[in-house]
């Protein structure tokens, strides 16, 4: 779980803050992705609902996986939030565009 | 007390990883039980034990219900099977009213059952920690940490397989011990990635709602009504009397349809003694994750064969559900339950090593700042008192597991609100053992603050876990014995799943005192790096 933050080398509070940082992208951002991610896929799967439901459902704890494995495998810590913030953007748009 | 701002978080750090760890081995721990908890509620309910010798289940179970239940809307029979061989009736009186539930002998006779939850309270400990939707939570963040940890863990470890066929048992001894713990992590590894994967999936309508909500309006009673498999239309009564078939006829005649090697485990009959019944027999296989069952309908009074209905469902749906009958082994072989049962204690050996190599090395780094100035009574056992804990935890788990049986057999069957006092007997244990963890270190503190000392106390105090829990899981045949009679009579039997249950707690108990004999001697490497 040991992250390489960009600012490694600096003081050990800036460091921790950028554990920090990454630790809560992983978990908040990596929930609020992914929560949306099912529901995106959910809506433009061209399946039955249900069934397009159950699969992203299904998925969805990979989604999370990658979120977390990229918010610690991202070289800066403020690219990485702002990534995250675009995709969760993109996706809510989704949710929000396409007809339930 | 915490210091700089370094030092608190490293104080955190050491808290939350432990008690992670704690509850990770706690939910492994019980999910390795929980594999054989049908077999763990059959031990568990002694008043069961072979009472259905020379029995036909089928046709004593219709002559209790006519009986006992005569003008109910619905009969339902659970039939025995390899995992428990008990019989159980229920029947609902009217609509709205409560099912009625008895469990009968060879001759059709209640057998009065004492009040417990079973091996079903540690199948609920394992997905939700008896705390509700919090403890649901709470094991579902857990399973997410550890399916990343295994991913990431894969991802570092690259050389893993390649190191797998390294296996030097002819090295000196801390080599080869790693060679080993490397064989066991990678053999159980796949294993463990699929139940981690398998449990986020089973409840993802708590975890992870995200298509639930915002594709289906939140509607979840509605999506399981939608995907699962038609069922066979409402039986109505007609009103007029009629005598039920044979019961044990038609299950004689459905061995005729479909694949031979399905069982009957349930018969439901719609309106008996109505000229409109209607009886249904589920089936399972014990040969397939998914399509290995059906329901049969016939025809309550003349017991001609009507139809039948498969598994079936869309590809999601029947991926979720093999998912589930996966993680929860619902129907298998015996053999694939104790491959189950192996793997999951290979996991939870991998964990409590863990720990255990854990605090030996956090051990040896304190004892060389120690031995370089001595240090205060309080840093001594705050260092310390973390180490007795997580003894008092891990190997606490095992007491307290032993101790939740024995409370099973030492209440009496009559007492009132007993199935809550064997809980509190499991919690309770458990909580004392890491109380006597703590407490021993505490009596013995001023030996704390020489290395030596801390040595022997820490010593002592993981050796004594690991025997308490080794005496708790051996004596278990013996309070059987005493109690009930219940080891002599299942050895009298034959009976396999008593035995089973006798055998494993032998095995569980040597391999503890193994562990005790070992963590007596196991900082003797932690004291020659003091010495250099």
């Amino acid at each position: 779980m040991s992250g390489k933050p960009s600012t490694a080398a600096g003081s050990g509070l800036s460091h921790a803050l950028a554990v920090a940082a990454r630790i809560g992208a992983a978990v908040l951002m990596g929930y609020a992705i992914t929560y949306v991610a099912a529901g995106a896929a959910s809506l433009v799967m061209p399946l039955p609902r249900t069934e397009a439901v159950l699969w992203a459902s299904i998925a969805s704890f990979m989604v999370y996986t990658a979120v977390a494995i990229y918010a610690f495998a991202a070289a800066s810590v403020l690219r990485m939030w702002r990534n995250l913030l675009l995709a969760l953007a993109l996706l809510s748009a989704v949710v929000a565009l396409v007809p339930a | 007390m915490l210091g700089t701002f370094r030092q608190s978080m490293t104080w955190l750090h050491t808290w939350c990883g432990l008690v992670f760890g704690w509850v990770l081995f706690a939910v492994f721990f019980a999910g390795t039980v929980a594999v054989f908890r049908l077999e763990v509620d059959y031990w568990m309910t002694p008043e069961l034990h072979g009472k259905l010798e020379g029995a036909a289940p089928v046709a004593t179970a219709q002559g209790a219900l006519e009986r006992l239940a005569p003008g109910a809307l619905r009969w339902t029979i659970d039939l025995p099977d390899e995992r428990a061989d008990v019989l159980r009736i229920r029947w609902q009186p009217a609509p709205r009213e409560r099912l009625q539930s008895r469990y009968i002998d060879a001759a059709g006779n209640e057998l009065p059952v004492r009040d417990t939850r079973g091996g079903t309270m540690i199948y609920r400990f394992h997905y939700g920690l008896l705390l509700g939707r919090t403890g649901m939570w709470m094991v579902g963040g857990l399973a997410m940490v550890m399916f990343v940890t295994l991913l990431t863990g894969i991802i570092i470890h690259a050389k893993i397989f390649k190191e797998f066929f390294t296996f030097r048992p002819g090295r000196a001894p801390p080599r080869a011990w790693l060679d080993a713990h490397t064989v066991s992590s990678v053999m159980s590894l796949p294993f463990t990635v699929m139940i981690t994967y398998t449990g986020l999936v089973i409840w993802w309508f708590i975890w992870m709602p995200g298509g639930l909500d915002l594709a289906f309006g939140g509607d979840r009673a509605g999506l399981f009504r939608e995907m699962a498999p038609p069922g066979f239309e409402a039986a109505k009564a007609s009103g007029q009397p009629a005598s039920l078939a044979d019961l044990s006829g038609i299950v004689a005649a459905a061995a005729q349809i479909g694949d031979g090697d399905l069982h009957v485990a349930t018969i439901t009959v719609f309106n008996p003694g109505d000229s409109a019944a209607r009886v249904e027999l589920a089936r399972v296989s014990d040969r397939a994750i998914w399509g290995g069952s059906d329901r049969l309908r016939f025809d309550g009074v003349t017991g001609s064969y009507l139809d039948r209905r498969g598994e079936t469902g869309q590809p999601a749906y029947v991926a979720f559900r093999a998912f589930r009958i996966l993680h929860e082994i619902k129907f298998a072989a015996p053999w694939l339950r104790w491959l189950f049962f192996v793997m999951s204690a290979a996991s939870c050996v991998v964990i409590a090593t863990g720990a255990v190599l854990w605090g030996a090395k956090r051990r040896a780094r304190h004892l060389r700042e120690f031995a370089k100035d001595e240090p205060q009574m309080h840093s001594a056992l705050a260092c310390f008192g973390v180490e007795a804990l997580n003894a008092g935890v891990i190997a606490g788990m095992f007491t307290a597991t032993s101790a939740y049986f024995m409370a099973n057999r030492i209440i009496p069957a009559a007492v009132s609100g007993r199935a809550d006092m064997e809980v509190n007997v499991f919690f309770l244990v458990w909580f004392a053992c890491a109380a006597i963890a703590l407490a021993t270190m505490l009596a013995r503190r001023r030996a704390m603050t020489q290395a030596d000392g801390a040595q022997h106390v820490l010593r002592s105090v993981w050796s004594f876990q690991w025997a308490l829990a080794a005496v708790a899981a051996g004596a278990l045949p013996l309070v059987d014995q005493i109690s009930t009679g219940g080891l002599v009579d299942a050895l009298a039997r034959r009976d396999p799943v008593l035995l089973s249950f006798h055998a494993t707690n032998l095995g569980l108990a040597c391999g503890l005192m193994f562990a005790a004999w070992k963590a007596s001697g196991l900082p003797g490497r932690a004291m020659r790096l003091k010495r250099a």
